[in-house]
């Protein structure tokens, strides 16, 4: 507000002679109009070229963030197996031998110097061809990445979230919106996937995740998971014994019809406890259930259409083979699910209510800091998954809808070899035009396989914009100075006019800083009607030189935070000192009496 | 109360004197004259022939022209204490001066009413123009009167147009009431009269006379501060003064009279004075 008001006091100004200034009264003032408006034009001229060119700066620009926006711009695939340095090898019969010169090896590594630049080593980093089956759809030959989690800056882009919270045992297949469309999955969804061309067994259900932002890469997962090795199982997880119990008496058996052929574990926090469905195996022989790894790779379970249950009193393992009907199934309640039990009719009434308890173990042995009010069940999708790929995800959809949560459980086998042929390299110092050409050149000596076609196009952007930026600084000088000639022809001309008219009004006691102020503020406001005149006039004149009006609209942020506004207060500022120092020198004399005479 | 005083001296040793060079001038010419105090309620002729220095005395004392020298004061004088800065000069000649040059100099580039308005912003052409010939119906002997408001009636109806199509009376007259609507104490005024008629001429000096005493026409347009007292440094020539007129009259106790003498290089550094126009004063006082 203060400075407001101090322009303001500073403009403030006697209004006969601020009017004056723009229109004298005589008999013939065209010429001051017609003088007047070509400066104006002159201006507006100036000004709509540099906005012209500023937009054209602006569409280099844009185009370039939009590039270097997406990270995926960033990021080559490089294959170095056919590559050679010469100089290293002399010999040009050594090259084909399939061995990665070192100094190839060394220059990449060298290149690595901070995080704008980084390299990993892969282990298949080309896109695998998969097939992906949802519910709704089917989307044969899909170019799948598959990325280490060492990847950081590209799943930090990616899927637009940190690192750290990706990094679970939790298996996503991220995928970009347009793909997901198509197979009508959102956030969350499940679905099937397996090698292109490779059977009908789809070998790994995982949960949908979008890409965030825009990028080439149509889907990819984390390496291990594809990993021969992986054993793959699904969890669903319950509030508490209660739940779990109620969905396996009540929904699995009955709704569910427990006609699957998977063996099922059950457990609490992450640990597999030892709940098996098989009233065979389990009749038999109960030892197995502390054993549940063993089980799981030695038995071929399967669901049946009864259920056993164990339970523990001290060292004495009473199992019973509960056979459910509908009459026989009530409500279960986590409070007194002992009592509830009772009132299943077969297999407990030889059982002493004080002598046992229900797996006691399961409630209070294994908390856990997420997940410690949560049990599971566990099923095994490792050899059973051959139904095909729609029936189980509806299955698992109904899982979803009956449990409290939902995990695809993974044992990854981590430590995949990597290898110096295939590395990921990551490039974030377009802006360093020398390196960046560097680098181009050096790879392509190397004969280094990869995606040169998008790092020239940066190069080819980088030098538009350069250029255009030299071109519009050579247009700011060249405005810059015919708006100084105009300005002091202008003014020389003027004040030879006007000496009479300034001698006359300083012999009656107006002040130098007050004529100042009025030639000041009046080539202020004919600079700023020039300027905003040329705005406008500028959209048209790169309208009609081709720029689509969407750019020329999203430009003018741009342009008015660049080159027009320094354009703009260089005007200001330059017609301010030159019209206070030619004035200084023509008119602020002590000889005053010799201006009012010099009309004569 | 105003009051300027210029000790100045014949001698060049002396350090208060005016000296005046003017620029383009191949020969050392330079202007002289003698002590001078001037006073308030007073009328000073400064007289002298023709290219002696006059006006540039009138331009020196009235700050419109540097010169080589500087200006002194006393405490009671409005210039205090130090030589004067062009930001003082700026302020004295709008505060106290006003000027009636020989040439009108009426700003062409300005309207009639806006020439008025640019020195004193209270004035309110319309209104005040109107109120201005009320009075002079009222003061001004018939004779005169009819002629008087008939002119200044003519200034009013030009008010918004270009003084270019005034007659060069009427642009003295108007350059007069310029001078006279301005804040002022001191009114120089350079043969004010050169391009009147004997009515104008008349009205002119009456006003004049009647500045001093703050009883003109134009006073109360003028909002100064009563306890000011008025002085008019005027130049004329002897020729232009008559019995019937006031200047005519130069009485001692309220009017004196400024001779102005040239000074010659050439002449060996003697003063040349202009005798024969001195005596004429003489006579006249």
């Amino acid at each position: 507000m203060k400075l407001i008001r101090k322009f303001y006091n500073y403009c403030k100004v006697n209004p006969i002679i601020f009017r004056r200034f723009f229109s004298r009264k005589e008999s013939n003032n065209k010429n001051d109009i017609l003088l007047t408006c070509m400066f104006i034009i002159l201006i507006s001229l100036t000004t709509a070229l540099v906005f012209r060119s500023s937009c054209e700066i602006f569409k280099y620009d844009k185009t370039i963030k939009q590039f270097v926006g997406n990270e995926w711009n960033k990021v080559f695939h490089l294959y170095l197996l056919n590559c050679f340095d010469l100089e290293e090898e002399k010999d040009i019969k050594k090259v084909m031998k399939n061995k990665i010169p070192t100094s190839v090896l060394q220059f990449i590594d060298s290149l690595a110097t901070d995080e704008d630049i980084c390299t990993n080593k892969g282990v298949r980093v080309y896109p695998e061809i998969i097939t992906i089956k949802s519910e709704s759809g089917v989307l044969p030959k899909v170019q799948c990445y598959k990325f280490s989690e060492d990847y950081t800056y590209l799943t930090e882009y990616l899927t637009n979230t940190f690192h750290d919270t990706l990094i679970t045992k939790r298996p996503y297949l991220f995928i970009q919106d347009r793909l997901s469309k198509k197979l009508n999955v959102y956030e969350d969804d499940i679905v099937f996937i397996k090698e292109a061309g490779i059977g009908d067994k789809y070998s790994l259900p995982l949960q949908v995740k979008p890409i965030k932002d825009k990028s080439r890469v149509k889907c990819f997962i984390f390496e291990h998971y594809l990993s021969d090795y992986a054993r793959k199982k699904i969890r669903l997880y319950f509030a508490g014994m209660s739940d779990l119990f109620d969905f396996l008496l009540r929904k699995a058996v009955f709704e569910w019809k427990l006609d699957k052929e998977y063996p099922v574990y059950f457990g609490i926090g992450e640990d597999v406890f030892g709940f098996i469905y098989d009233r065979n195996k389990v009749s038999d022989d109960y030892d197995f259930i502390y054993q549940p790894k063993f089980i799981s790779k030695t038995y071929d379970v399967t669901f049946q259409d009864s259920l056993k249950l164990l339970f523990v009193k001290e060292e004495k393992k009473y199992i019973y083979s509960i056979n459910i009907n509908e009459d026989g199934f009530i409500e279960l309640d986590k409070d007194d699910l002992f009592n509830k039990f009772l009132h299943i009719k077969h297999g407990f009434n030889n059982l002493d209510k004080d002598s046992v308890e229900i797996s006691a173990s399961f409630f209070v042995n294994f908390p856990r800091d997420d997940r410690d009010d949560l049990v599971f069940l566990e099923f095994d999708f490792i050899k059973n998954f051959t139904i095909n790929a729609r029936k189980r995800q509806v299955e698992l959809i109904q899982y979803l809808e009956i449990a409290k949560d939902f995990s695809i459980e993974f044992d990854i086998s981590t430590d995949l070899e990597r290898t110096d042929v295939y590395r990921f390299f990551y490039y974030n110092k377009f802006e360093d035009a020398y390196l960046t050409k560097e680098i181009l050149s050096k790879f392509d000596e190397f004969n280094i396989r990869w995606d040169s076609g998008r790092w020239k196009t940066i190069i080819d952007l980088n030098e538009s914009l350069m250029e255009g930026k030299e071109n519009i600084i050579f247009l700011l000088i060249i405005s810059i100075v015919i708006f100084l000639l105009f300005l002091i022809i202008k003014l020389y001309l003027r004040l030879k006019i006007e000496f009479h008219t300034i001698g006359t009004i300083r012999c009656f006691g107006y002040n130098k800083k007050l004529l100042n102020r009025v030639y000041r503020t009046g080539y202020m406001i004919l600079i700023t009607s020039g300027f905003f005149i040329g705005v406008p006039l500028g959209i048209v004149i790169s309208l009609l030189s081709g720029f689509d009006i969407t750019l020329v609209v999203q430009s003018l942020g741009f342009v008015f935070s660049q080159y027009l506004i320094v354009y703009f207060i260089i005007l200001q500022l330059l017609s301010f000192f030159i019209v206070g120092y030619i004035l200084n020198k023509l008119v602020h004399v002590d000889d005053i009496y010799g201006l009012i005479k010099y009309e004569g | 109360m105003i009051k300027v005083i210029f000790p100045l001296k014949k001698t060049f040793s002396d350090e208060s004197y005016i000296c005046f060079e003017y620029p383009h001038s191949k020969i050392d010419d330079k202007i002289t004259f003698d002590g001078l105090e001037i006073h308030p309620k007073y009328l000073y002729n400064i007289m002298g022939l023709n290219g002696v220095g006059k006006s540039t005395i009138l331009n020196i004392l009235s700050l419109l022209t540097g010169f080589n020298g500087n200006y002194f004061k006393d405490k009671d004088s409005i210039i205090i204490n130090h030589t004067i800065n062009n930001s003082n000069k700026d302020s004295i000649r709008h505060d106290h001066f006003s000027y009636i040059f020989q040439d009108p100099h009426i700003i062409n580039m300005y309207t009639v009413k806006e020439n008025l308005e640019i020195v004193n912003q209270k004035f309110n052409f319309s209104k005040h123009m109107s109120l201005i010939i009320d009075k002079l119906n009222s003061v001004i002997d018939k004779k005169s009167k009819k002629y008087l408001v008939k002119k200044i009636c003519d200034l009013k109806k030009n008010e918004n147009n270009s003084p270019y199509s005034l007659s060069g009376g009427e642009k003295q007259l108007l350059s007069f009431i310029r001078a006279m609507i301005k804040p002022s104490n001191v009114i120089f005024a350079d043969e004010p009269w050169a391009s009147m008629d004997q009515n104008l001429k008349e009205f002119v000096e009456q006003q004049l006379y009647l500045y001093l005493v703050k009883k003109d026409v134009f006073n109360e347009f003028r909002d100064n501060s009563p306890e000011d007292d008025n002085t008019v440094i005027i130049i004329t020539h002897l020729h232009q003064h008559k019995d019937n007129n006031i200047f005519g009259k130069l009485d001692t106790e309220w009017s004196k009279i400024i001779p102005v003498t040239h000074y010659d290089n050439n002449d060996n550094g003697k003063l040349n004075h202009s005798e024969l126009e001195i005596e004429r004063y003489a006579l006249i006082k």
